[in-house]
């Protein structure tokens, strides 16, 4: 090595702060005492001063880029541990006794039950016996029981419901009941509701939401559990059943909670109360009120993708933001929703002025950000709008929901996304006018 | 009396992270993402010079990064080998670029725009001054250049550079040293033909 690179390396160590203190002294000593030593080193200091400065970042990066990294991270499965490899030579004995386990599990299954395939639908009810409502909605089939059997049959829409049926959701199934005065039922998966009576129902197991039409003679809408018993008063609750206890959320309106001793409380909107160990507890405040009915938000995007009750739960829960100190849990209500908020995600976008105030900007900015995760295909002519966004922030996160659902490859994926982000109005217009052809040619 | 209670102390240093994580704790990922996001960030916008790429490339480094994480035989080299990483996406997106690998849609010309806002003439000069050494690391050889770009962009120490390149610490100040040197002789070259 020439004595000059020597010279350089120790220097570049030092001016890159690798040295260890007395090294550090050493170096400076010989600088003190040779000033042509000292000369160069200047000399050194300001070209490294001049690379420092031209190669500094001229921005720093974002700074919610961890969180959009762990966001994605989310959905990735936990990273396989490493392989010891410490006694290699057991590899084949242990392969050959994985292939005889993977036979032996692969080995054909025992034959499962049949589930029910006969419909009940009918056409003609019996005689004497008025149907209470009908099955409205299903996200699948579910499992009906007529009165006086004992026999549970596939049911699908349209069904009729008689006093005395009862109604079974399996798990990942749900469904809503339209009853004759109008009132409305959903079921979540894995529940039981018996239909009693005219305004009766009794809730088994699992979950209801319920929006009840008030009756013209003033008669009671009321929902006995295996704990007690809710009446509701006003328009709209929540009610879950389980072992240990029933759970009550007054949504809108007002509802009595009655446990099995005769012991009442009364229940206001936005409030909850439950029947745990024989006792009905004192009501308290729900602040994240949306929570209690997200498992609904499937059958509102059967009803249509532009539900109304769906735009106005989002829109809701986009109003939390900037209200309250648990943002990040009203943005995991919101993600919870699933591709069935895409819609009134990206009209809640367009809706409101990007020149708002800044709290409507961060919503804004937070909407686009769930959207680009949870967009489904249906929302692609939506997300390819939003590249006209007046926000850049909106409009990369656009860019990169557009990106994941038109399959864009990494590569090409940075390129979309810097034209949507920076690119000029003109250039995007014309970007708009492509993508609005091509995922018209595609969707048809 | 009330007694004290000391929490023992967390430990958050990459090698306790990186086996918290492989023992399935999800969220011993979030320290380390927090401590090289920004490092990361500016390597990649050093690398390919458009702030919205270099975020998507320093995304898919962390997620190969957690992908790939059986790969990572020493936790200590945490941060080295995720910089490497890093490195290379973005070569392979300049390289994809390079051969024109198209999207679906090809982009329509002249996307992104340059800037348009005026400066003082000495921002413009200093501006200059700042696109030669650019321009002259661009023009180094790939291994001088790598070891600017690990320095500069990311701000890495030798030790994370000689993880990253798989050389030793001695061997990162001599490559970095040549480099410098090349760069110093470029700019002086410039200079002397303005």
């Amino acid at each position: 090595m020439k004595p000059d690179e020597q010279w350089e390396q120790e220097a570049g160590r030092y001016a890159d702060g690798e040295m260890a203190v007395a090294e550090r002294r050493e170096f400076e000593a010989q600088l003190a005492s040779d000033p042509a030593a000292q000369r160069r080193w200047d000399v050194l200091r300001h070209d490294l001063q001049r690379i420092e400065r031209a190669l500094s970042p001229t921005s720093s990066p974002d700074e919610g880029l961890p969180a959009r990294i762990l966001e994605r991270l989310a959905r990735e499965p936990l990273p396989r541990p490493t392989a010891a490899r410490r006694w290699p030579w057991l590899a084949l004995p242990l392969a050959a006794a994985a292939g005889y386990i993977v036979a032996w599990l692969a080995r054909p299954p025992a034959p499962a039950p049949r589930p029910p395939e006969k419909v009940i639908v009918y056409r003609d009810p019996p005689a004497g016996l008025v149907p209470l409502g009908r099955l409205a909605l299903a996200t699948g089939a579910l499992e009906h029981r007529a009165p006086d059997t004992r026999r549970w049959e596939a049911a699908v829409p349209g069904a009729p419901i008689f006093a005395g049926s009862k109604l079974r959701t399996p798990a990942g199934r749900r469904a809503e009941i339209t009853l004759a005065d109008g009132s409305e039922i959903r079921l979540n998966q894995s529940s039981t509701l018996a239909c009693v009576a005219r305004r009766k129902l009794f809730l088994e197991q699992g979950e209801l939401w319920s929006h009840v039409a008030r009756a013209a003679g003033g008669e009671a809408f009321d929902v006995g559990t295996r704990h007690g018993a809710v009446r509701v008063v006003g328009t709209e609750i929540n009610l879950a059943v389980d072992e240990a206890e029933t759970r009550l959320v007054v949504l809108n309106g007002k509802a009595l909670l009655r446990d099995r001793q005769g012991r009442e409380v009364a229940v206001a909107e936005r409030q909850a109360s439950r029947i745990r160990d024989g006792r009905v507890f004192d009501p308290h405040r729900v602040h994240l009120l949306e929570r209690t009915t997200n498992w609904t938000a499937e059958l509102l995007y059967i009803k249509g993708r532009d539900h109304p009750e769906l735009q106005r739960k989002v829109d809701n829960l986009l109003a939390l933001i900037g209200a309250t100190k648990m943002e990040h849990l009203t943005e995991r209500e919101i993600r919870s929703l699933g591709h069935t908020c895409a819609l009134p995600l990206a009209r809640y976008i367009d809706a409101q002025s990007a020149s708002g105030e800044s709290v409507v900007q961060q919503r804004r900015r937070t909407a686009a950000r769930i959207l680009a995760d949870v967009a489904d295909a249906a929302t692609l002519p939506d997300l390819v709008e939003l590249i006209a966004d007046p926000d850049t922030r909106v409009r990369e996160q656009a860019a990169r929901g557009f990106c994941r659902l038109w399959g864009v490859e990494t590569q090409g994926r940075a390129g979309e996304i810097a034209l949507w982000r920076d690119g000029t109005q003109a250039a995007r217009e014309r970007r708009r006018a492509e993508l609005r052809r091509a995922v018209g040619q595609r969707s048809r | 009396m009330l007694s004290c209670y000391n929490p023992p102390a967390v430990e958050t240093d990459d090698t306790t992270l990186v086996t918290r994580l492989r023992s399935g704790e999800r969220a011993a990922f979030a320290p380390l993402v927090e401590r090289y996001a920004g490092r990361v960030a500016r390597l990649c916008q050093g690398i390919v010079r458009n702030p919205a790429v270099a975020e998507e490339l320093a995304q898919d480094s962390f997620l190969k990064a957690w992908r790939g994480l059986a790969g990572l035989h020493d936790p200590a080299r945490f941060a080295g080998w995720l910089l490497g990483i890093a490195r290379n996406r973005c070569l392979d997106w300049l390289r994809q670029q390079q051969r024109g690998a198209g999207d679906v849609l090809p982009l329509p010309d002249g996307a992104p725009p340059p800037d348009p806002r005026r400066r003082p003439a000495s921002e413009v000069l200093r501006l200059e001054s700042d696109e030669q050494v650019r321009r002259a690391v661009d023009a180094l050889p790939a291994i001088y250049r790598e070891v600017i770009e690990l320095r500069y962009y990311a701000q890495a120490g030798y030790r994370e550079m000689a993880q990253a390149l798989s050389l030793s610490e001695a061997g990162v100040n001599q490559r970095l040293t040549r480099a410098r040197a090349r760069l110093r002789q470029a700019l002086e070259r410039q200079e002397a033909q303005r």
